[in-house]
Order: C-alpha cells, then sequence, then structure tokens
C-alpha cells in the first residue's frame, strides 16, 4: 500500500499497481525505496485527485502503452487512437468542463500518459460539430483577428 | 397602500439585482501549458482543424506546429486548396440542401467495407475522408452520403456545373465491393477486391451472374478466400474499362489505395477491345486525396469539365438508378400515369438529340414494360395515352439501330440490338 496526501491534506491509502499507474509517484516510490512516508501530490485537489484514483482502479490491468506502438500500428488502430471508445470512458470524461480541466493538468503532473491523452481527446471532442462562436464561449477565447482579417475568415467561409 | 406597494417592489427590486449570476463554466484552454494544447490538437477531426482556422491567431498557430496525423493535415491541405480555388456553384449548394443524407452513418459504411475486405481493409485516406471530411464540402457531387443517383446533365436538380457527369455509384447502399479480373493490376490471374466509385457510361455495369461469363473460370483465378466466404455481398465484374473510376483494394497489388480512373472511350480508341486490353495501365491517382485534389482543380480524366455559366434546361432532372424495390409499388393513379407518360416522351425527345451518342444501341421493349407495370398495379387499368406515347417514342436510327430511353422507366427491358 502506498499513502499519498493531496494539496488539501486528505490522506489516501492506495494499492501499490495503482499508484504506480503514475509515472511521478512510480519514480518517487523508487527513490525512497520501501517506507511508510506519504507522499505530496503539491498541485493535485482531492476532488481531482477522487476523478484520477477512479480512472486508475479501472484501468489498472490495461497494458501500458509503449512508444514502439504507435510506429506500427495498423490505421485502425491509429484511427480508433484518437477516439475515446469505452462507454465507461465516455461517462468518465462527462464532466464539466473546470473539473475537464484539472483533470488534465493532475495527469500531467502525475504523468498519467494514457488519462492525459484520453483527456485531450475529450477536448476535441468538444468542438465537434459546434461553431466558432460557441467554441470561443466554451473555452473562453477572445476573437483577436483584426477587422480584415475577421473579413476574410468570413469569406473563407462563405466560399466553403 | 401605496406605501406597501412601493416596498413590495423595491423588494422585488433589491431580490432582482442581488440574484446570483448565471454560473459559466468555461475551459481555459490558453491557460493550459502550451504542450498540452498541442496534445489537444493533435487528437483533433479535420472538421475541427478546419473549424481551429477561424478561432484566433493563436489556433491558427498551434495548429501548424501540433502533431496532426499526416492523413487529417494533408485533408486539411485539400480543404485550404478548395479555399484558394474557390468554385462557387448556387446550384450545388441548393442541391445540397436538397438532397444530403444527414443521417448518413459513416462508421457504418466504413465498416461495411471493411468486413467485405478484411485483411487489406480501405486504405487510410479514404477511410478518414468518409469518417471526418465534411460533407458540405463534397467534391464533384462525390459523396456517399448523397443519393445513388445519375447526373446526366447540369440542371437546377442534378446540381449544376460542378457536379460530376455519370453515376454516383460510392452512394450504393450497402456499398459492396467488386471483384475485378485484371491481370496488369495484379501479381498473377486472380480477382482483385476493387470498389467501384464512379461510372459515366450509360448501360447498368455489373455482372452478377458472374459463373455464365465465359472467362471465369473458378479454377484458373484465385479469389481471396475471405471473399469466397462473403461472394454474396462481392459482385464479379467483367471489365469494360470505358469511363469508370476504381479504388484499388487488393493489397497484394503494388496499386493498393490508388484511383484509377479510365476515359470515355479508353478501350474503344486505342483498339485495344479485347482481353489484352486489361493489360494496359490506367491513369491513376496514387491516392485518394490526390484524387479528390484533382477532381477540385478539374484535371480529372473522365467526365465533363467544370465550368460555371451553363445553360440550364428546365425539363430535366436527376433520375434514381435501379434498385430492387422491397418497398410496395407505388399506386399508377391516373395523374401519374399521364405524368409518367409525358416525362418519359420528353425525355426520350431531349436525350437522343443532345446527349446520346449514335453508336449507343438499345431497344426499349414497350410492351414487356407496360405489362410489368400493370402487373404492379392491378387496380388500374394502363391508360391508352400513356401506351400510344411509349410506342411513339420509338425511333429508328438508321438501318441497323432502334433507339428508346424512357427516363426513369427505361431500366426495365432495355436490350441491346445489334
Amino acid at each position: 500500500m502506498v499513502i499519498l496526501i493531496t494539496s488539501d491534506n486528505v490522506k489516501y491509502v492506495v494499492e501499490k499497481d495503482v499508484a504506480e499507474l503514475s509515472v511521478l509517484v512510480k519514480n518517487m516510490l523508487e527513490d525512497i525505496g520501501p517506507s511508510d512516508e506519504p507522499i505530496p501530490l503539491h498541485n493535485v485537489t482531492s476532488t481531482v485527485f477522487n476523478k484520477v484514483l477512479e480512472y486508475c482502479i479501472y484501468h489498472r490491468n490495461d497494458p501500458p502503452p509503449s512508444d514502439d506502438d504507435e510506429g506500427c500500428a495498423s490505421p485502425l488502430h491509429k484511427y480508433l487512437a484518437s477516439h475515446i471508445c469505452s462507454e465507461w470512458d465516455q461517462r468518465f470524461f462527462d464532466v464539466d468542463q473546470a473539473l475537464l480541466f484539472d483533470i488534465i493538468l493532475a495527469a500531467n503532473y502525475l504523468d498519467i500518459k494514457t488519462l492525459l491523452d484520453d483527456a485531450c481527446k475529450a477536448v476535441a471532442h468538444l468542438i465537434q460539430g459546434k461553431s466558432t462562436e460557441e467554441i470561443r464561449g466554451i473555452f473562453n477565447i477572445v476573437n483577436d483577428f483584426t477587422p480584415e482579417e475577421e473579413a476574410r475568415v468570413k469569406k473563407e467561409n462563405v466560399s466553403s | 397602500m401605496i406605501f406597501c406597494q412601493y416596498n413590495f417592489l423595491q423588494n422585488v427590486f433589491f431580490c432582482w439585482f442581488r440574484r446570483p449570476a448565471p454560473l459559466v463554466v468555461v475551459f481555459p484552454f490558453l491557460d493550459l501549458p502550451i504542450e498540452l494544447q498541442l496534445l489537444c490538437f493533435s487528437f483533433m477531426s479535420v472538421e475541427c482543424l478546419i473549424v481551429s482556422s477561424q478561432i484566433c491567431s493563436d489556433w491558427r498557430q498551434l495548429r501548424e506546429l501540433a502533431d496532426i496525423h499526416p492523413v487529417r493535415r494533408r485533408l486539411f491541405s485539400l480543404y485550404r486548396l478548395m479555399r484558394e480555388n474557390p468554385r462557387p456553384d448556387k446550384l450545388t449548394r441548393r442541391y445540397l440542401a436538397r438532397f444530403l443524407n444527414h443521417e448518413f452513418d459513416r462508421e457504418a459504411y466504413i465498416n461495411e467495407l471493411v468486413e467485405q475486405n478484411p485483411i487489406d481493409g480501405v486504405p487510410e485516406e479514404f477511410r478518414f475522408w468518409v469518417l471526418e471530411w465534411p460533407a458540405k464540402l463534397y467534391i464533384n457531387g462525390i459523396w456517399p452520403g448523397l443519393p445513388f443517383t445519375a447526373c446526366l446533365m447540369d440542371t437546377n436538380a442534378t446540381g449544376g456545373s460542378s457536379r460530376r457527369y455519370g453515376k454516383n455509384y460510392l452512394a450504393a447502399q450497402p456499398p459492396t465491393l467488386s471483384l475485378v479480373w485484371n491481370p496488369y493490376l495484379t501479381r498473377g490471374d486472380k480477382y482483385s477486391p476493387m470498389f467501384c466509385i464512379w461510372t459515366g457510361r450509360w448501360q447498368g455495369t455489373f455482372n452478377h451472374s458472374n459463373c455464365k461469363h465465359p472467362d471465369w473460370d473458378p479454377a484458373s483465378v484465385r479469389v481471396p478466400d475471405t471473399l469466397k466466404a462473403n461472394k454474396l455481398a462481392a459482385h464479379l465484374y467483367i471489365w469494360q474499362w470505358e469511363c469508370e473510376t476504381w479504388l484499388m483494394l487488393d493489397g497484394e497489388s503494388d496499386y493498393f489505395g490508388k484511383v484509377l480512373e479510365y476515359p470515355v472511350n479508353f478501350a474503344f480508341t486505342r483498339e485495344i477491345a479485347t482481353k489484352e486490353a486489361a493489360r494496359v495501365p490506367a491513369e491513376c491517382c496514387p491516392d485518394w486525396i490526390e484524387y479528390l485534389e484533382r477532381r477540385w482543380l478539374g484535371k480529372g480524366i473522365c467526365g465533363r469539365e467544370i465550368r460555371s455559366g451553363v445553360t440550364i434546361p428546365k425539363w430535366s432532372e436527376d433520375f434514381r438508378m435501379y434498385r430492387p424495390d422491397k418497398t410496395q409499388p407505388r399506386e399508377l393513379t391516373e395523374t401519374r400515369s399521364r405524368a409518367l407518360a409525358r416525362r418519359a416522351s420528353c425525355k426520350f425527345a431531349c436525350l437522343w438529340r443532345r446527349y446520346l451518342p449514335k453508336h449507343l444501341v438499345y431497344q426499349f421493349e414497350t410492351e414487356a414494360y407496360i405489362s410489368g407495370v400493370a402487373k404492379q398495379n392491378p387496380k388500374y387499368p394502363i391508360l391508352e395515352e400513356f401506351r400510344i406515347r411509349l410506342s411513339c417514342a420509338s425511333t429508328e436510327f438508321g438501318r441497323d439501330y432502334r433507339l428508346l430511353f424512357g427516363g426513369r422507366l427505361g431500366r426495365r427491358g432495355l436490350t441491346k440490338v445489334c
């Protein structure tokens, strides 16, 4: 068992194989050796860590992703890799956008590649079928085009 | 009283102002570290990439820097090519608005093809195009979500000059691979799986009764086992190499993923209308996306040139290709019968004058057609006017040739006389 403490001082006792899905935790465990010392996770709150833990427990038995696989993956695999296929994953990422944002940051900090990839796919999926204005609204983006550029963009839309 | 009312209104006013603002949850995308923003872009579909160029200048830069799937990037380049070489066509837009099938299931379409060719599947370019290309940006009417029709002229209904002349076989549902015998394209004598995209010919193309064909000798050709198992799903196609477009799906061939296109009269003009004609190489595009680029730029080998300002006849319309209709036949009412007759003679008159090459020889079996119609609609007798109009449309063409084309009626009983 591994003890993890989130930034808001919530203590989690997690099975080792689940905790080691995070490369950060795995490296720390290797560095400190067998110890009962809790590992602090400075950039992750308990709300976000609950979600991360849920993901790790569900995917604990998945084969680890390797960079070599990407080079020889079949076209179908490559295509599927850009979509969230499992229903469970789809439900998992059906959260409000602020939490999704935090999950991405947490996955990046904890270095959980599969979670990071899946969360980024979920972000890409948010855009699907949305208009320009809707996307700006979702991502809080200010339109910084000059009037000339704006006119050009509109013209491009018309021509397409 | 007035005081009470004043207080009440004051309270309402106060509460309204103190009401908390609706919570707007946004995803602060640009607050993510740059590498994570790039990672998100690398998972975007082609449609998203297209929209992303219109959001803000940061997104434009991110799109250029992100590690995007090469096929997606090429499809996006195709979009740029279309944008830089616009070909606005109001008729195309009208056609699209009217006929585009928004319920078209892209994944089911691809799965259907992969099931018929499970080892080699379909080329990546074609797969991504079907799955992610925005339908409204179709090129020359080449899109599986459009009706399975033949476009024979520039009209309001057929979609204008940017739509391609011929039959949109890509839109046949369910999509069906063909087995094509062509030793030039494959190693050794065998039938290869190919996918018919388009044909510009008039007559029917697919030979379902494969075993009766003289060239068909099951012992001499190698049909992939996977296709043998799925024989019912696959046509056997006897080459004609006449104004056709094919997507090669034989993984053993060097032509896998290439698009083969044969111009009009390819076989006849080169005097190669023999068995050896199959050895003549086709004009081919290295892949599906390059083929689409050529079509957009009007560099196609087959079909009419893309141009605008074509005179639009008002009498014609797109007609649906013949498919076995499992639904109940439509009732032939008196009004409809008259309309059919009018359309039949009208089509005939216009078509033979302007569009049919003179060497095409067909005979329309009027009686067979009329008896077929009568059989399906026993409730209503065939109008005499209808019968006469059909008969009148038979015309002599020279000594040996007779031709009648009955428009959408004409598929039944068409026979060659020679």
